[in-house]
């Protein structure tokens, strides 16, 4: 069942009922069964395994943990109790970890392995076929492993005490406008936020339900519109090289960003309706002066993710502070301040990539995103100096909108080589782009290929398409810009009198009805983060 | 320890971290109150903090931490 | 107490505007629907008034093109409609009955039967047999009022995915240009007249030889889906006892065509329906196949007059038909057919010429 769809519409109303007539301390029961019934329509049912895997050997290593834990508190004069115990204790947490991670790892990677090791292998024999080796997916696994990784290691911290109740621990695995696309939640407040009891609140629902909507507009409005291009760029550099790989990739991200984002209004938006809040994932990123800003405003879920559970321990445990000695010794404290963390913000954009698959073009996409950040910190001296002398006003709009542009170039980049699904693929097409007589040649070839495309979409014209993708450009960069301002669309309308709420809402449905992609003459397509 | 020694040291190596002499930090600072104080300065800052006084932050609290004030507590504990 | 008053407040506002975008859902979805034959037959319908048709005419292209309502009543007096669209598919016949009995309640209804002929055919361009093919299917659904009965002929005549064609804005939306198209926005209440109630007229001629194949007897039996959505209608029109003449008309038919016609005759008559081949009345209509023709299954314009003269006498025989031509709730009848007849003079000119 994809989430832009009739029956998950008429799903999601139909739990909403029930879940609203079931007395508070049943609530969440409601959600952990309709979750299970929206993972068995969604995904093959033989899959179901890992998620039983990841559950149990989850709960289990928590509670183990959270019992040598208390064992060890108990008697804390006896030292050599103590150190035994913590063994036990880091046995379990890693042993638990190995099963969960390793399962993932091993339905992400294995081709990406095996396609590596035969590569490496046809150099001494040439004759090595490459195998690749058929998984079924398991929906979601990307998201809720990260998540439930996460909650297995705050238990280990001591952070939070571990879940008593297996069936609740399976619903922070299984939440189901959550668990395919995320986004990753802590446990700590996801879990009080599930347990909770919630009674009907007319303004919540009111707001969840518009929340949804506006998601619907991102993805059918705009997102499904452009896949169509970008897909074509991205399919063949051959025929759309030069300034195509400009459009393609510039319309790509805002395609993404529609698409991604669209997502998360529809799972935040329906978990508000049952007063669950979700974190957020996007704070309207293309207004951030640098990437790490971005990063912080994109996706942000993933980036605190692997920012608190990978590079922040990485950079206190002890082979880091030995490696910090060193450079402190050899080569002075401010950079023996600077290089570890570099070395460590390398391992976590080696995982950002990772995480999103195995390919080298995703490792080149967190090497891109790492460089343009580690040189943008030893540049910053000198990048100061020279804003002084051609005094520019930090402060300045001028300034802001360069760094916003800036900012949204070199995400740019990062998404080619995200979309260009190869790591030579990546370069080609980069390769075209900035090739001087290649963008002047294909300049001369736009007129030719927008007829080609406007005569290949029937009988949805291209100029009607792209009014529509404009149109919805629009209202996005209103209601970023209300968002912006602290002043988000959904609480302005709330406080508008009810005519006028109604008559804007239904211009709105409207809105998407008409300029949507959708329906017969179109096809439709899955989110693009839903295959994670 | 006193709570003010313990203040002025870190005071202290706020500055040297963020390499600005006139940072002057109190119970309530935040990460808000300083420009440069964000998710990398931090593991410095707390890095050059136990490293000065001799002990290791408990994970949860580096993650939990939410101004110098609750910073203070737990050094002081420690100390 | 004012949680209470809040939440009747709040019900009662969600109740009007799901009522207002309900409605207002429905006339977009009318807004976008294409025009087409189809359309403006089934249109045309659904703005005759209530309860003033004496006979309904349903079928596919071949209905549209024989019979002339309007000719019908300047010469016997009753009144007559097309419901007629574009290949229409057996299965939805007698949804389309349901529809008509909701706001008329003809003395008879006439069906044609070749839709049960070209039913089972294989398309090779669509790559299915023609009564599960979209189109003919849309042709009818697409066109009428929202309603259960609606909802009931898409579940129970379309193969497959039926979410598309309840709402069938979803397939036209793309179609932005309809929303400032002033012709659309006269059917935006799925009904507007049509003044010729439901006929188009043929204007060019095909010269053709016919073969007379009314004397062959033998009965064949249709194909099984088509024999089982025969027994259907029939023992729908039994259960609403209606009269029902089926009618075949006269065009260029095969061997096979004739036998398997005959069996429909047989089958027809167990419910105690009527049924006409008018093929066996060729020389009494007087159709010549050098001029009468448009191609080798429909009438031209001179066909249908002959066509219709010869069936209006038969229904006057056999059925009881008012005559209203001195009615004075009919007179717009009387002037649509002044209208409409100068219309046809012009194009039977022509065609006498050819």
């Amino acid at each position: 069942m994809t989430l832009v769809s009739f029956s998950f519409v008429g799903f999601f109303f139909i739990v909403l009922a029930v879940y609203y007539l079931m007395p508070g301390r049943f609530q969440w029961i409601v959600l952990l069964l309709a979750s299970l019934a929206f993972y068995f329509l969604s995904a093959q049912p033989f899959t179901f395994l890992y998620v039983l895997l990841s559950v149990a050997t989850v709960y289990w290593a928590a509670r183990r943990i959270d019992r040598l834990s208390a064992e060890r508190r108990m008697q804390p004069e006896d030292k050599q109790l103590a150190a035994k115990l913590g063994r036990q204790i880091k046995t379990v947490y890693i042993l638990a970890l190995i099963i969960i991670i390793g399962m993932l790892a091993a339905l992400k990677y294995s081709n990406f392995v095996l396609g590596n090791v035969c590569l490496i292998a046809k150099l001494f024999a040439p004759q090595t076929e490459i195998i690749t080796v058929q998984f079924a997916a398991s929906l979601g696994i990307s998201f809720y492993t990260l998540q439930m990784a996460g909650y297995l290691t705050d238990v280990y911290w001591g952070m939070v005490e571990s879940e008593k109740n297996i069936a609740r621990l399976a619903l922070f695995n299984l939440y189901f406008p959550q668990m395919i696309s995320g986004p990753i939640n802590r446990y700590k407040s996801l879990s009080g936020e599930l347990s909770g009891k919630h009674s009907f609140e007319y303004g919540k629902v009111r707001s969840g339900i518009w929340r949804i909507a506006i998601g619907f507009f991102k993805k059918l409005v705009i997102s499904e519109q452009l896949i169509g291009a970008v897909d074509a760029v991205y399919a063949d550099t051959q025929a759309y090289g030069g300034i195509f790989v400009w459009i393609g990739t510039f319309l790509y991200v805002i395609q993404i960003y529609a698409d991604f984002a669209g997502c998360m209004d529809i799972v935040l938006g329906v978990s508000e309706c049952f007063g669950v809040e979700l974190a957020e994932n996007f704070k309207v990123p293309f207004t951030s002066r640098s990437i790490q800003e971005f990063w912080q405003r994109w996706h942000i879920t993933l980036g605190a993710w692997l920012k608190d559970y990978i590079m922040y321990p990485l950079l206190r445990s002890a082979a880091w502070g030995r490696l910090t000695k060193k450079i402190k010794k050899s080569l002075g404290k401010k950079a023996a301040r600077q290089l570890p963390t570099f070395l460590a913000m390398l391992v976590l954009w080696l995982a950002m990539g990772l995480w999103h698959g195995g390919g080298w073009n995703f490792i080149g996409e967190g090497i891109w995103f790492w460089l343009v950040i580690v040189l943008g910190q030893v540049l910053k001296p000198r990048g100061d100096n020279l804003l002084k002398k051609l005094r520019v006003r930090e402060e300045s709009r001028l300034w802001y909108c360069f760094q916003c542009a800036r900012t949204t170039l070199i995400y740019a980049v990062g998404a080619l080589f995200f979309k260009a699904g190869s790591l030579t693929g990546a370069l080609r097409m980069l390769g075209s782009a900035l090739n001087p007589i290649r963008v002047l040649e294909s300049a001369c070839r736009i007129l030719p290929v927008i007829n080609a495309l406007d005569e290949s979409m029937g009988t949805v014209k291209l100029g009607w398409a792209a009014l529509g993708v404009l149109f919805g450009f629009l209202i996005m960069i209103i209601f970023g810009r209300m968002e912006k301002r602290n002043r988000p669309v959904r609480e302005w309308l709330a406080e508008k009198p009810v005519v006028l709420r109604g008559v804007l809402t239904v211009l709105f449905i409207f809105g998407i009805i008409i300029f949507g992609a959708y329906g017969p003459g179109y096809s439709s397509s899955e989110f693009i983060y839903g295959g994670f | 320890m006193s709570r003010q020694e313990i203040l002025d040291k870190v005071n202290e190596i706020f500055q040297d971290v963020f390499d600005d002499e006139t940072i002057t930090v109190a119970e309530a600072t935040t990460a808000e109150d300083i420009e440069d104080w964000d998710s990398l300065t931090h593991i410095t800052l707390i890095s050059e903090i136990e490293s000065e006084f001799g002990f290791k932050f408990a994970m949860k609290d580096v993650l939990g931490m939410k101004d110098v004030g609750e910073m203070l507590d737990i050094i002081e504990k420690e100390v | 107490m004012e949680k209470k008053y809040n939440r009747r407040v709040n019900i009662v506002w969600i109740a009007v505007f799901v009522l207002c975008f309900s409605v207002l859902f429905v006339l977009l979805s009318y807004l976008y629907r294409p025009v087409t034959t189809s359309r403006e037959n089934i249109c045309g319908f659904y703005a005759e008034k209530k309860n003033t048709l004496d006979m309904v005419y349903i079928g596919g292209s071949a209905c549209y093109v024989y019979w002339e309502p309007l000719a019908a009543y300047d010469k016997y007096g009753f009144t007559s409609y097309n419901f007629a669209t574009d290949a229409m598919p057996p299965q939805v016949i007698r949804y389309c009955m349901e529809e008509i009995l909701k706001t008329q309640s003809p003395e008879v209804f006439l069906v044609d039967l070749r839709p049960f002929q070209y039913g089972d055919l294989y398309d090779e361009v669509t790559s299915s047999v023609n009564y599960k093919r979209e189109a003919p299917i849309r042709n009818v659904t697409d066109n009428m009022n929202y309603s259960v009965n609606r909802a009931a002929m898409i579940e129970n005549c379309v193969e497959g995915e039926t979410a598309a064609y309840h709402f069938d804005i979803a397939k036209y939306h793309s179609l932005l240009i309809s929303l400032i198209t002033p012709r659309n926005w006269g059917y935006i209440t799925n009904r507007h007249p049509m003044r010729s109630k439901g006929f188009h007229a043929c204007e060019s001629v095909e010269e053709l030889y016919m073969e007379d194949v009314s004397h062959i007897k033998e009965k064949q039996r249709l194909s099984e889906e088509m024999d089982d959505l025969l027994t259907e209608l029939l023992e729908y029109c039994k259960n609403k006892e209606q009269k029902v003449l089926f009618i075949v008309h006269a065009y260029q038919i095969s061997e096979e065509d004739q036998k398997k016609y005959n069996y429909m005759e047989e089958r027809i008559a167990e419910y105690g329906m009527d049924y006409l081949n008018t093929n066996d009345y060729a020389e009494e209509i007087g159709l010549e196949p050098s001029a009468d023709f448009y191609n080798r299954d429909h009438v031209n314009l001179l066909g249908a007059d002959k066509y219709t003269k010869f069936l209006g006498e038969y229904l006057v025989r056999n059925y009881t038909l008012p005559d209203k031509r001195n009615d004075s709730a009919y007179r717009r009848w009387s002037q649509e057919y002044k209208e409409w007849n100068g219309r046809m003079e012009e194009i039977r000119e022509t065609l006498r010429l050819d």
